[in-house]
């Protein structure tokens, strides 16, 4: 059992530094906004790796044939992603009436995007609760690694929809500064 | 020949493992493969309009007001790109959920590939002698970088689309076990 609590220690921190790296590096400080919004967005970002992270760990269980009940802190910490999640979708929810144009198109796009992959982990991990007998199966499996996938979908394109609006909001930036008047 | 069958088997095998991402339409047994090749060909044009936007940012020379291959090719793509949201508008009622879904996620994110590329072909040939050699060099570098960004997120919303298709599948398969 220690054996398993340590590769889940080894594997955990570098699932989520590889999610982190996945598409480019954030710079969400950069751009023109509220500074609040910034902020939350790259949580945002964070979180979802986090939760993509999960999914992969979930999946790893599957194909180690490992006992599920002996990782009862790791389903606590993948629910408490999720919990961190949903708070950061609220909060991002009620201030988008204060966000710069990019920032408040940026959150209408991700938020789908993070529900989905909350609701979708939060279903794994009641299922493999409630069903612990059948982890061994076939279907279950391909389900756990389908769910896998997806969140690694999800986790990549919240992160690009965040990133893509940092580079938008610069561009504006940059495109206003050089308007050129009377031309 | 049983050599050259296996030796054929394995080429594709790993051609199909060296294929960047996943096709559209893949998982998508049922769905009508026109709408998979729209969704093909949304990936295939935004990237090709970012690698467009990625050479121009290399000729800081293109004079933008004259009918320059690089302009001209340019200005095709945005064309091609303009089509293709149309078709996949046009092709909303033959879709499945997923893809209506899909199509709905794409066709903004593509419209936005056209208009911030018009925005700036359009600023560059009436301000191009104006700008400074570094101001045409940062304008340029920043709008490819944007157009990339929107290039990758079309092709992630490509895969995204199969990856549902397999999810719903394999929550489909899951219950039918339990039964």
């Amino acid at each position: 059992m220690k054996k398993c609590h340590a590769t889940g220690a080894i594997i955990l921190p570098c699932l989520v530094a590889a999610f982190t790296c996945l598409p480019h590096p954030l710079q969400a400080a950069d751009a023109p906004g509220s500074p609040a919004v910034s902020k939350l967005l790259l949580e945002a970002k964070k979180q979802s790796s986090l939760i993509a992270a999960d999914a992969t760990l979930l999946r790893s269980y599957g194909q180690s044939n490992l006992d599920w009940t002996t990782h009862g802190k790791q389903i606590t910490r993948m629910r408490n992603h999720i919990n961190a999640a949903a708070k950061t979708v609220t909060a991002l929810d009620s201030l988008k009436s204060h966000a710069a144009p990019w920032q408040a198109v940026a959150i209408g796009r991700i938020l789908p995007y993070m529900r989905e992959m909350a609701e979708d982990t939060t279903n794994a991990i009641d299922y493999i609760n409630k069903n612990q007998s059948r982890l061994s199966d076939k279907e279950y499996k391909d389900y756990i690694e389908a769910n896998s996938d997806m969140s690694r979908e999800l986790a990549t394109l919240v992160a690009q929809f965040v990133d893509y609006g940092n580079s938008k909001g610069n561009y504006e930036k940059l495109q206003q500064k050089l308007e050129f008047p009377g031309k | 020949m049983k050599n050259i069958l296996m030796c054929l088997a394995t080429s594709a095998v790993l051609i199909t493992g060296m294929a960047p991402g996943l096709q559209a339409g893949d998982q998508a047994g049922d769905a009508p493969d026109t709408i998979s090749k729209l969704f093909d060909d949304a990936r295939t044009q935004s990237s090709q309009l970012s690698l467009e936007w990625k050479s121009s940012a290399r000729q800081p020379g293109l004079i933008w007001t004259s009918d320059a291959a690089e302009v001209t090719r340019m200005k095709e793509g945005l064309n091609a790109t303009v089509k293709t949201v149309a078709k996949l508008n046009e092709a909303r009622s033959q879709a499945s959920p997923s893809q209506l879904s899909t199509i709905d996620r794409i066709v903004p994110v593509m419209q936005e590939i056209s208009e911030s590329s018009t925005t700036a072909i359009d600023f560059l040939t009436k301000n191009q002698t104006r700008l400074t050699s570094k101001q045409y060099k940062d304008y340029i570098g920043q709008s490819s970088d944007t157009s990339n960004r929107l290039a990758e997120i079309v092709s992630k919303l490509v895969d995204y689309e199969s990856r549902k298709v397999q999810l719903d599948l394999a929550k489909r398969n899951l219950e039918l076990a339990a039964k």
